[in-house]
């Protein structure tokens, strides 16, 4: 008696193991299929938010890494968009180059810009840190605008359409897959990371460096290295985003942008890559969902007696600052931590425990 | 060499509003360790609530806009700062960037889009000095503030019991709830100075530019006033918004206006670098 239930506990066991792994192929296969055929189905406005979701991950993704793995709190996220952005436009401009030479280009520089904002971590920690990628954010973006008017003018960078191998790939839903790629590549590197003894090691440095030291982790080298990781990733992210965008302006890189994909991973859960992307949807999702309500009841609502909804720019500000708060205080884990305890529920009236 | 005084003067008087937001950010981060990034939304609250009561002259705009932005610093600080207590650096950033937010769009639905203006405190509009040189009045104003503000101010942390609650509060909270205060009231009063001296920036700026939710946007030198006094100096804070705004100046003054706030940000991450305690602050200790 006891030993059969031993051995269905056992079963149980294997079961539990073999099915994250299982579920984890099923989801992706799915959001794959979801990914493929979504554009077809619906408005090319909706074509083009869902664009904005899933750019909005992979820049997100590498600055998740960077904060929720590696524990190195940054602000320097837009300067990388704009590093990446200016290289890709010079190598695209000035050397009528494609999008992928481009990219890897931008990832070059990103990782070295990174590298250099990175050093001051290897004195400074917590809020001294912090400051010093806010000191950086400007200075990058300083250096960006002063670019920017020497060699195209202060307007900015004019992307032309873009275009690989010599075929058009400038339209709403070409741009869609040609993102939706990248996004899954970024994800793919980054899963890979992050299951790596080189990933556990990151981990590491940020529970406790001394321990971590002590373990034979070069610290410093183990933080240069996420920096520069990550501020490629994102700067390569940064071309594909002026693409998109038709432009390179410095107007466009500000803290607030950097903000914006801070928000996402403190929405969808610090550290984690499913996260990311369910932040990055509901952060894009917002102002949206706040323009829809307003031009809905704000009308005739906000003629009336002048309510909230006859502001829609506002209210939207006042929600997305309301959502941060929210979450941190309240579900520090984010999104993510919802999924993980309705999985863990679901588990538990599966097996009847 | 009347450039260069007149960048000099200007400077102080614009440093010393940075150093009046700075004072607020040493207060809070003293006592809470919270780096407080809605100071600058605090400082354009101050400005748009004190050029709303302009008609009542500049003195009681500023007086109503430092009661009325101690009450939202407080407030804050009893709803959604309290819980985030020991909790670390990244939850009170990213907490006082909503907050930010929440103000600015607000401040927006309160007070509309258009820009609003500010009587100056003293009727002559500028001063003039020896050397050719000349200071604006609401700038001398600004200076002499924010010098007794200081001073008030570290006569209330050294002799007052609140200063001396604070203090203790901010080193160990348990120990000093032993010892009779009550860290959750005490740091709500941080909060509440760093509002008042944050909204009379802001009102004194309304008076020297205009009112708008974009001047939040100066608070940004304010950090670099923290770092360049010492976090845990309050003279230093202010000193070091002077030398901070003068830097900016003569930055302004010989390589440009688009050099400003870079010059500024060059001199944040020259001190963190090379002295992250500032001019007058003591060195953190990390024990591993």
């Amino acid at each position: 008696m006891s030993q059969s239930t031993g051995v269905a506990e056992r079963r149980t066991g294997m079961s539990l193991q073999a099915k994250p792994i299982a579920l984890r192929a099923a989801l992706v296969a799915l959001a794959t299929l979801v990914a493929i055929v979504l554009p077809f189905l619906v408005s090319s406005y909706w074509t083009l938010i869902a664009t904005n979701a899933v750019l909005a991950f992979a820049i997100a993704a590498p600055l998740n890494m960077l904060i929720g793995n590696a524990g190195q709190f940054s602000l320097g996220n837009g300067a990388f968009l704009a590093v990446g952005a200016y290289t890709g436009a010079a190598v695209t401009l000035k050397f009528d180059l494609e999008l992928p030479v481009a990219m890897l280009a931008a990832a070059a520089v990103g990782a070295v810009v990174g590298l250099v904002v990175g050093l001051p971590s290897l004195r400074l920690r917590g809020a001294y840190l912090l400051m010093s990628t806010l000191a950086a954010h400007y200075i990058v973006v300083f250096a960006a605008q002063k670019f920017q008017t020497g060699l195209f003018g202060a307007a900015g960078a004019i992307f032309p359409p873009l275009r690989i191998a010599g075929t058009d790939l400038s339209s709403t839903r070409s741009m869609y897959f040609v993102i939706v790629v990248f996004a899954m590549l970024i994800g793919l590197i980054i899963f890979n990371i992050m299951r790596s003894g080189y990933g556990r090691a990151l981990e590491a440095v940020k529970a406790r460096d001394v321990a971590a030291a002590a373990s034979g982790i070069s610290v410093s080298r183990m933080k240069l290295s996420a920096w520069s990781l990550t501020s490629a990733m994102i700067a390569a992210g940064g071309v594909l985003q002026a693409y998109f965008l038709g432009a390179a302006a410095v107007e466009y890189y500000t803290l607030n942008l950097a903000i914006t994909y801070i928000a996402m991973i403190i929405v969808g859960g610090l550290g984690s890559l499913g996260g990311t992307f369910l932040g990055a949807c509901f952060i894009t999702l917002v102002p949206v969902g706040v323009n829809h309500l307003s031009g809905k009841y704000g009308a005739e609502v906000g003629a009336k007696n002048g309510g909230i909804l006859a502001h829609p720019y506002e209210l939207q500000t006042v929600v997305y600052g309301l959502i941060i708060i929210a979450f941190v205080v309240l579900k520090p884990e984010g999104l993510v931590g919802f999924v993980r305890s309705a999985k863990s529920w679901a588990i538990r009236a599966l097996c009847g425990r | 060499v009347t450039d260069f005084l007149n960048a000099i003067i200007g400077g102080a008087g614009f440093g010393s509003l940075y150093g009046l937001v700075a004072l607020g950010l040493v207060v809070v981060f003293k006592s809470t360790g919270i780096l407080n990034f809605s100071a600058g939304a605090l400082m354009a609250v101050g400005g748009l609530v004190s050029a709303s009561f302009g008609s009542s002259g500049f003195w009681i705009a500023a007086a109503l806009a430092v009661a009325i932005v101690a009450a939202v610093g407080a407030l804050a600080n009893v709803t959604v700062m309290r819980p985030l207590l020991g909790r670390g650096l990244f939850p009170g950033v990213m907490v006082t960037i909503g907050l930010t937010s929440v103000l600015e769009g607000t401040s927006g639905i309160v007070f509309g889009q258009q820009a609003r203006f500010l009587v100056n405190p003293i009727a002559s509009p500028t001063i003039t000095l020896p050397f050719g040189t000349s200071m604006s009045s609401t700038l001398m104003v600004a200076v002499v503030l924010s010098v007794a503000t200081t001073l008030l101010l570290s006569i209330a942390f050294k002799r007052t019991a609140v200063g001396l609650q604070l203090r203790a509060a901010a080193v160990r909270p348990e120990v000093a709830a032993m010892f009779g205060a009550n860290p959750s009231r005490i740091f709500t009063y941080a909060w509440a100075v760093a509002g008042a001296l944050a909204a009379l920036a802001g009102a004194l700026l309304a008076s020297l530019t205009v009112a708008d939710i974009s001047i939040a946007a100066f608070a940004l030198r304010a950090f670099a006033a923290m770092i360049v006094g010492g976090v845990d100096s309050l003279g230093g804070a202010l000193l070091g918004g002077i030398l901070v705004g003068i830097i900016e100046l003569l930055a302004g003054t010989y390589l440009g206006d688009d050099y400003r706030l870079p010059s500024t940000m060059a001199v944040l991450m020259v001190f963190l670098l090379i002295r992250p305690a500032g001019l007058f602050g003591t060195a953190e200790v990390i024990r591993p």
